[in-house]
């Protein structure tokens, strides 16, 4: 995960020798944030000794799988240089398509399933031509796309609630275990593993890093970059779609506003991410750090009974602290 | 010639509206040679390098590549034929690994999976041929310049070039760095690869180059080996000596007055400078680009922090930590590159002019509307600002136009000029021929009426109009300091380019 810093032969020039200055700061930024986790999960393994239980990980565990699975989605897309606002949005209609599917049209779960993710492509690709070729800023492009989901949610279901009964195919997948382990767990664990091949170790990933990076750079070398653009927006489409099918599953109803949620804490997951490992790039490592983060926090603030606006303060606290001391040291600018 | 041509351009003529770039150009490049190509800002360096990389087409002549014709459509298909460019900007991914930055694009692949091994192996090779030393895994964000550098140069070479044209390649290069570049071009030569070398830097053209090509005003004045010229020579051609001194006449004479005395000032990018501006002055810094004076204005105008030295103005110390500081000290700076630093693009004509006043229209705060558009209505007349209404954006109007209202506008704050300082950052940059005249006589003007006036320009003939005084800095340093009735434009480029030079003090 972490680059070799293998010690350079050759003397640096002087204009960076702070950076020399910083090599104890440099294995901070590194690995600071992944320090801070640890030691949040000691302070409350000190304040609530049930937090280290078996039953408490695994519960905290599946608390974060479809936090996880969203915000790797959208680390992807920051990756290649564009935010998606409509994440959120995406996952709730996804949750309310894939459950109106099978209780009130009355579809087999892998058609609901089709459907709810052919939700999240579509969106995706919205989105991903706006910014790619009519050239909206994807600030402005998701938040409309986020706008038209919301839209198309209650037109779907008039803002119900969807009750009914799943087929248990479909409850496995957020409530079913193997083993000891949630399934909900095995999957968000396996889509964060093949995000991570994806964006390190095969060369779609690593133009959708230099799209980001420098996309003059990148259109240079011959990188199609807008079609890398609409790459990301469509990950992170469907990454919500995904979250909101699981988030479903788990609930075991359909909630119109089940994902709204989840951009503000993915968001917070992706910056928080860009902090660790490769400090200023956002990057899968270090988001499954941010997802840790915000769960822990949750969890264990949970289990020492404070009140649940804390959670919110800390929260923001936590993310204004984190991104300070990247921007400090220079390492992420926000133009 | 015995040596191999590998590119040669004859007879090209470029235009653009209004002004003809090149006329007539006779191009040659040999295998295993490095060319320098000389010429002074505007002289038509950029263009004949765009024209051969594929950036524009010329308007009349022809190009032979290796004996064949080459008329490449874009730039794609000039690197394909084997030209490659190094920009003074670099085209990197900061927070990919030199590796991964060196084959960005011709990674080796095994359906989609990246190899990384492969890719690290063929990035040595590469580096190799190169005969440096370079971290393959740090990111590229974590290199000096000069190893950023050898990054795009390894980039280019995957292509196989035969030709390398290097633009300004050694001016964000340390010493160090910069010897090291040399070593990596004289591989380049054994191996028999033409280098095409756009700099002024005198000194490095002598160490480095085999033949160089002199441009001005579009038409190629001289080609000739290196060793075969002197520096005087070379900057007496890069001058246009057509152009009549306008000796303006009688100047009031100085007074002992002096506003602004600088000792011994340092910053970023310069040390130890010292000048002196007098009521009534204009004071003319002359330098190539990069040699500190912008900075130094900065630092004036309290843009900048200074790391030593001191300010007097009008003989009080002064310490400038904000720009703010320096308006309440009566000292105005009309900046370079004016879309960046001098308007605010979207907002009016009226806004821009009225920005630094605004409190001499306000009352409790409120703008008073009326008091501010007629006062700047008076100066859009006085400095004959073309613009469709004062609430039009500043950005639909003239380069000329626009300039006269990053001017104006401390003409609007500082109702009395005497004795305050105006600082001119390339005042005629990117404006027309008649603004331009406009504009030296405003300048003149304001000297006249007891301001003191410093001028930063990268015209000589611009800057021996206007100036009672010159100062030349070179690589951060002041070194030469003369009146302008005692020197001649050669002898100012030639200190701005060549070695230092005891000046004389006045």
């Amino acid at each position: 995960m972490a680059n070799s810093r293998m010690k350079t032969e050759q003397r640096m020039p002087e204009p960076q020798a702070w950076r020399e200055k910083f090599s104890v700061g440099d294995i901070l930024g590194t690995y600071g944030t992944v320090i801070a986790l640890l030691i949040l999960v000691v302070v409350f393994w000190i304040l609530a000794p049930q937090f280290i239980s078996s039953n408490n990980i695994i519960n905290l565990l599946r608390q974060i799988s479809t936090l996880a699975i969203m915000a790797t989605g959208l680390t992807v897309c920051i990756a290649a240089g564009e935010f998606d606002l409509s994440i959120g949005n995406v996952a709730s209609l996804s949750g309310i398509v894939v459950s109106g599917m099978m209780v009130r049209q009355m579809e087999p779960a892998w058609m609901a399933i089709l459907v709810a993710l052919g939700c999240g492509v579509v969106f995706g690709l919205f989105s991903g031509v706006l910014v790619s070729y009519l050239r909206i800023p994807s600030l402005v492009a998701t938040l409309g796309a986020g706008a038209i989901a919301v839209g198309v949610n209650f037109a779907y279901a008039k803002g119900d609630s969807i009750y009914g009964v799943f087929p248990s195919i479909f409850s496995f997948l957020g409530q079913g275990f193997v083993g000891p382990i949630p399934f909900a767990v095995i999957i968000a664990t396996a889509f964060v593993i093949v995000f991570y091949i994806f964006l390190n170790k095969t060369r779609p990933g690593r133009y959708i890093v230099a799209t980001g990076g420098n996309p003059t750079a990148a259109r240079l070398s011959g990188i199609n970059i807008k079609m890398y653009r609409l790459l990301g927006l469509l990950i992170s489409g469907v990454s919500a779609a995904v979250a909101g099918i699981m988030l479903t599953s788990y609930l075991g109803t359909g909630q119109p506003t089940a994902g709204e949620v989840y951009l503000l804490d993915s968001l917070a997951a992706v910056f928080l991410g860009m902090t660790a490992f490769r400090p200023g790039q956002a990057n899968i490592a270090g988001t499954l750090i941010g997802v840790l983060i915000l769960g822990v926090l949750a969890n264990g603030l949970n289990l020492v009974g404070a009140p649940f606006y804390l959670q919110n303060i800390i929260r923001g606290a936590i993310l204004i602290f984190a991104v300070s001391l990247a921007v400090m040291r220079e390492e992420i600018r926000f133009f | 010639m015995s040596a191999k041509s590998l590119f040669v351009a004859k007879g090209i003529t470029k235009s653009f509206p209004g002004v003809r770039a090149l006329s007539g150009v006779d191009f040659r490049v040999d295998a295993g040679e490095i060319h320098a190509l000389l010429g002074v800002n505007g002289a038509g360096k950029s263009t004949l390098v765009k024209i051969i990389s594929g950036v524009y087409a010329p308007d009349s002549g022809q190009m032979l590549l290796d004996g064949e014709p080459f008329r490449p459509r874009n730039v794609a298909e000039a690197i394909e034929r084997g030209i490659a460019i190094v920009y003074q900007e670099r085209t990197l991914i900061p927070y990919l690994t030199v590796a991964e930055n060196v084959l960005l694009g011709y990674e080796p692949t095994h359906l989609s999976m990246l190899n990384d091994s492969k890719l690290r192996a063929s990035a040595r090779e590469l580096i190799e041929r190169l005969g440096v030393r370079l971290d393959l895994d740090r990111e590229v964000r974590r290199l000096g310049e000069g190893e950023r550098q050898l990054v795009d140069i390894l980039r280019i070479l995957r292509g196989n070039p035969k030709i390398i044209i290097l633009d300004e390649p050694t001016a964000a290069l340390t010493q160090t760095e910069t010897e090291r570049l040399f070593s990596v071009l004289r591989r380049f030569r054994e191996q028999g690869m033409g280098i095409v070398f756009v700099s002024h830097r005198l000194d490095e053209v002598f160490s480095i180059t085999d033949r160089i090509t002199v441009l001005r005003d579009g038409k190629v004045v001289n080609t000739t080996r290196t060793n075969a010229i002197t520096k005087r020579d070379l900057s007496r051609l890069m001058v246009n000596r057509e152009i009549a001194l306008h000796n303006p006449s009688e100047r009031k004479v100085s007074t002992d007055n002096i506003l602004l005395d600088i000792r011994n000032l340092s910053g970023a990018g310069f040390v130890e400078c010292s000048l002196k501006v007098r009521r009534g002055e204009v004071v003319g810094m002359a330098g190539a680009i990069g040699a500190g004076r912008t900075e130094v204005l900065e630092t004036i105008a309290g843009v900048r922090r200074p790391e030593g030295g001191k300010i007097l103005l009008r003989g009080k110390e002064v310490a400038l930590r904000t720009p703010e500081q320096a308006v309440i000290n009566g000292i105005a700076l009309v900046p370079e590159k004016r879309a960046e630093k001098g308007i605010i693009e979207r907002l009016s004509v009226r806004d821009n002019l009225a920005l630094p006043s605004l409190r001499q229209f306000s009352r409790f705060g409120v703008v008073l509307s009326r008091k501010e558009s007629q006062s700047v209505s008076r100066i859009i007349e006085r400095l004959g600002i073309v613009t469709p209404g004062i609430e039009s954006q500043v950005r639909n109007l003239s380069g000329g136009n626009q300039q006269k209202v990053v001017f104006g506008k401390w003409l609007l704050a500082f109702q009395d000029v005497r004795d305050m300082i105006f600082l001119f950052d390339e005042p005629t940059e990117g404006v027309d021929v008649g603004i331009k005249a406009e504009m030296w006589s405003i300048i003149r003007d304001l000297a006249g009426r007891g301001a003191g006036v410093i001028v930063v320009s990268s015209e000589l003939e611009e800057i021996m109009y206007l100036s009672d005084r010159i100062y030349v800095m070179r690589e951060g340093k002041i070194v030469k300091h003369t009146r302008t009735s005692e020197t001649t434009q050669e002898e100012l480029l030639h200190s701005m380019l060549a070695t230092i030079e005891a000046g004389s003090a006045i």
